[in-house]
């Protein structure tokens, strides 16, 4: 039997034997205790960092929502499976943004991205839903943007947006950097003959065999999560998990390990070629880069914008393109104000590469035509709101253009309330996005505030609840009255709500500077102070609510009631009673013959 | 920055050759064949850095120039005088990155990378876009010009044109990691493709690949035992030393394998550059398999010369310079100098061991002599490669719970 096995085995294998075997097996279990050694030392779960984190997010104020018609398709720095976008659907109106990190804009309390606050301004084109699909790679730089438009022309969109920063657009230095995307563009770049030379420059061979393999097995495409699986499945029955601390070193770096950690080639050659001024800030080395700027049509760069030019016009595909937006005060230095505009003189140069008409080709800045709001730094944005706002009204502009109708939407409750504190009203809306939005002081572009259920006006009621002195909302939200403070704060809730907000007045009756809640139950009048305590009868109610008139008539500080009654002698004459707070009993204050129609209601 | 990753290049090398190797079989003439696989190795290089392609066609031009020099001077009483002076220079250039590292590292990307803006404004706004890298495989190089102009010396017959000379250099698969092959190893296939050939290129290509995609992958946080021993017992650090041993053993050694077989495509059998290192059961086995390429120059090159197969202290002496030039080939570092100490004394003891008392055999005994080499001779030694000065005493302390 034995001798038998042995020569089926040199059958298989010619000088397999016993103990050829057995050597084998020996090294099976030593590779075996290897790997269990080694394996949960090695266990690292793939990082996604924190762009893909805040994919979908809207704004990331405590209680506001997702805006699901926006997702970021682009990878994280380090993620190798490339973009993930799918074909557009018919039914929506999708629109490709191709952006780095000057779409950003990251707040104390929010995080959120152009784009996202752009879609609810423009939600429906030719009635189908916008949904936007952003390309977004933090330093992205021309050539990537190329490579990215191919990607976004595979998804057949109805509009591609492109966001040049200013920094990079004629920056030659700065051309290329999100390397680890290059095998996955390798399929769509290779289908555009015109792009051969650019795969020629930026390719390798090793990108279109493992660009190739990606397109044939997702187990390649996403090997970091796989080889992250396979870890986390050998942690998981591996006998032998070992703890090693890893504390971050704390020592001083040297020259080299400085140039390790610069994350970008750019950043070594602004470094050591340009002599740096020791001790600037991170502007004045963003602003270094608009004066570095190489004005000449024969860099990469400019050769990269024309072929965009060349490339959306033979595919037909309507695209708009805008220059991101410095800071203000940055374009009030003369000098940079000059660099800029030669910056955009040098690619309005190129718009003749942007003969179509579906081709919107902008490069005037924003900053130039968008005034005041803020920035975190001189390309980073620090408020979003009024870029979002000229950006969706301009790019509806250029839809129109082409004939599509772009829906924007209707501001259907305004006031004029003092939302900020300062003592100056300001215009306050809900748009059909049901988002809260300011203009403050009635002079800027709308700022979003909290969000909505309801874009009924009847829902929502103005007073400072809190008494910081700035306009709160008030609202009923699952049988609870809710308020947000400033109109900007998430929403608290106060107290139940067993009133209808349109069967409430508001009004301060016990003179603590707070707005309290006014109502007429079982024919009373009955208030709740600041709308979170119980309610606490008044005076008799002898008309419906919508025959009272709330006002501080005496001058004291506190608001009082003033029913209009019918006569009890004389069903012509109308009299005007008087309640001080509230609380004091019925006064005559005065009687009228003629009856004011608009005042009464029902009998 | 600073990064290159290894794997790229070899998945660059196979890719090309996918192309390369039906290429080189149909050409018919062997300069031709030459020309190809040098252009093969260019354009490897290019894809790292147009900088660095630059900087090799401009080394190997100048190794071009004093290899002429030197072979016309080895008839005159210049002969020595021409080598020693071009070795110098070669040397220094390796002393230069070694001793000025951070100076160096700029000025070679800064100078290399203005050098590409008058030939190709195209090629040098690529080259900004790529990393910036140490002059990546000059070590090596270094010493395979070496090897050329001591053969030139000795008066070995060889072509010594520009194009044989890039063809000896940039020869694809062993530019980056080596091995330090000769030149006379660089012999390609002159004929059809060999059933032999393409059996070695199969075997080497998996064993490669199995090392570093996962034995060394595997066992690569291990490296993590250099940077944060400080917060961890004794029993975790050497637990973790042992195994970056491995993962070191098992890259190096890995890499040196796929580039013979790469090299075995095209009928250049290369010597292989480790044999079980870690199981031999003295130094004197353990330098004889472990980057043999290297100990074989250092042995050909310095221990010959300096007289280390004569008896008495000549041979120790001799021993000490060769291994001294094999810890600074890999940096100059009061580490790599413990390192050559080291090692030198472990040799030398092993030496006069040897010759008073023979060596006992018997399994058990080699597994005890493996064990213990492994574990207190080549494992501590192995972490001084790549240790600051300034880590040197806080490390080892630590490991031995000082």
């Amino acid at each position: 039997m034995k001798a038998s096995l042995t020569n089926r085995l040199r059958r298989v294998q010619p000088g397999a034997t016993w103990p050829s075997l057995a050597r084998i097996g020996a090294w099976a279990i030593v590779w075996f205790l290897i790997l269990g050694i080694s394996a949960p030392f090695i266990a690292r779960v793939f990082e996604n960092d924190a762009y893909n984190n805040r994919v979908n997010v809207y704004n990331t104020v405590a209680g506001m929502r997702q805006n699901a018609a926006v997702q970021i398709v682009s990878p994280s720095r380090n993620d190798i499976s490339g973009f993930v976008a799918e074909q557009s659907r018919d039914d929506d109106f999708t629109i490709a943004w191709i952006a780095g990190s000057s779409i950003q804009s990251i707040g104390e309390e929010f995080y959120t991205f152009v784009p996202a606050e752009v879609q609810p301004l423009m939600s429906e084109v030719d009635g189908r839903p916008t949904t936007i699909d952003v390309y977004f790679l933090s330093g992205i730089r021309i050539v990537d943007i190329y490579f990215a438009v191919l990607e976004t022309l595979e998804t057949d969109p109805d509009l591609i947006v492109i966001t040049w920063n200013p920094l990079w657009v004629l920056n030659n230095t700065a051309n290329h950097d999100w390397s680890e995307l290059d095998p996955e563009i390798v399929r769509t770049a290779l289908r555009e003959p015109s792009s051969l030379t650019l795969v020629a420059g930026y390719l390798s061979p090793g990108d279109i065999a493992l660009g190739t393999a990606s397109a044939m097995s997702d187990a390649v495409r996403y090997r970091s999560q796989t080889a992250a699986a396979i870890n986390r499945s050998v942690l998981e029955w591996s006998p032998f998990t070992r703890e090693f601390a890893t504390e971050p070193a704390t020592e001083p770096l040297d020259e080299l390990d400085r140039i390790r950690q610069m994350n970008i080639p750019v950043a070594f050659w602004r470094t050591y070629r340009q002599a740096p001024v020791q001790g600037q800030s991170l502007a004045e080395r963003q602003l270094q880069f608009i004066l570095d700027s190489t004005l000449d049509d024969s860099t990469i760069n400019a050769d990269v914008i024309r072929r965009i030019g060349q490339l959306t016009a033979d595919q037909d595909t309507p695209l708009y393109t805008y220059m991101a937006p410095i800071k203000h005060s940055a374009l009030a230095e003369p000098e940079i104000d000059a660099a800029l505009a030669e910056i955009e003189a040098a690619v309005a140069s190129l718009r003749v590469h942007y003969p179509e008409p579906f081709q919107s080709f902008n490069t005037t800045s924003l900053s130039r035509i968008v005034e005041s709001f803020a920035f975190n730094d001189i390309i980073h944005l620090g408020e979003v709101g009024p870029v979002a706002e000229y950006l969706a009204g301009d790019i509806c502009e250029h839809l129109a253009s082409l004939g599509r109708e772009c829906s924007r939407p209707v501001a259907n409750l305004a006031a004029s309330q003092d939302f900020d504190g300062n003592g100056a009203s300001d215009v306050f809306a809900v748009l059909s996005d049901g988002i809260a939005r300011f203009a403050l002081g009635a002079e800027s572009l709308w700022s979003v505030g909290v969000e909505l259920n309801s874009t009924d006006p009847a829902e929502l009621a103005f007073g400072d609840f809190n008494g910081d002195g700035t306009t709160d909302l008030l609202r009923i939200h699952n049988n609870t009255y809710e308020y947000s403070p400033s109109a900007t704060k998430p929403w608290q809730p106060l107290q139940p709500a067993t009133t209808p907000l349109a069967n409430t007045r508001l009004g301060d009756f016990n003179g603590d500077g707070t707005t309290d809640l006014l109502r007429i139950h079982n024919n009373t009048y009955e208030y709740s102070p600041s709308a979170t305590k119980p309610w606490q009868p008044l005076q008799p109610a002898t008309t419906p609510l919508a025959n009272t008139r709330l006002g501080d008539f005496n001058g004291d500080g506190t608001t009082d009631l003033l029913e209009l009654r019918r006569s009890q002698t004389e069903p012509k004459k109308l009299e005007w009673f008087l309640s001080i707070a509230g609380t004091g009993d019925w006064q005559l204050r005065a009687a009228s013959t003629t009856e004011p129609v608009m005042l009464l209601d029902g009998n | 920055m600073l990064t290159f990753d290894t794997f790229d290049y070899f998945l660059n090398l196979f890719s090309v050759v996918v192309l390369a190797v039906p290429a080189f079989y149909l050409l018919p003439w062997e300069k031709a064949r030459e020309l190809l696989l040098t252009l093969v190795g260019a354009y490897l290089l290019y894809l790292i850095a147009p900088r660095l392609l630059l900087f090799y066609l401009v080394f190997w031009a100048v190794v071009a120039l004093l290899d002429r020099i030197v072979a016309k001077a080895a008839e005159t009483r210049l002969g020595l005088a021409s080598l020693l002076l071009s070795i110098a220079a070669l040397l220094g250039l390796l002393v230069a990155w070694r001793l000025a590292e951070p100076w160096f590292v700029v000025n070679f990307n800064l100078v290399f990378n203005d050098m590409l803006r008058p030939l190709s404004t195209r090629v040098y706004e690529i080259d900004l876009s790529r990393n910036i890298i140490t002059p990546i495989g000059m070590s090596l190089a270094a010493f395979r010009a070496i090897d050329l102009l001591v053969t030139s010396n000795l008066g070995l017959q060889r072509d010594r044109s520009l194009r044989k000379t890039y063809f000896i250099g940039l020869f694809p698969p062993i530019q980056i990691v080596g091995p330090v092959a000769q030149a006379s190893e660089l012999k390609i296939a002159l004929n059809r493709p060999q059933i032999d050939d393409f059996r070695a290129a199969l075997h080497g290509t998996i064993s490669g690949l199995f090392k570093v995609l996962v034995l060394a992958h595997l066992t690569s946080s291990a490296v993590d035992v250099l940077i944060y021993y400080e917060n961890n017992s004794v029993w975790a650090i050497w637990l973790e030393l042992f195994i970056y041993v491995l993962f070191f053993y098992w890259n190096f050694s890995g890499y040196s394998d796929l580039a013979i077989a790469v090299s075995a495509l095209f009928g250049v059998r290369l010597r292989p550059n480790f044999a079980s290192p870690l199981t031999t059961q003295n130094p004197r086995d353990f330098w004889n398999s472990w980057h043999i390429s290297l100990s074989n120059f250092a042995q050909r090159n310095v221990f010959v010369p300096l007289g280390g197969m004569r008896r008495g202290n000549r041979q120790f002496f001799a021993l000490f310079v060769t291994m001294m030039t094999i810890a600074l080939w890999h940096d100059i570092s009061i580490p790599l100098v413990i390192f050559g100490v080291y090692h030198s004394a472990g040799l030398i003891l092993h030496r006069v061991v040897a010759e008073r008392r023979p060596p006992r055999n018997g399994v058990s005994l080699a597994v005890i002599k493996t064990t213990v080499l492994f574990m207190f001779y080549y494992a501590i030694s192995i972490p001084l490669i790549s240790l600051d000065a300034s880590e040197v005493l806080p490390f080892y302390s630590q490991l031995f719970g000082l």
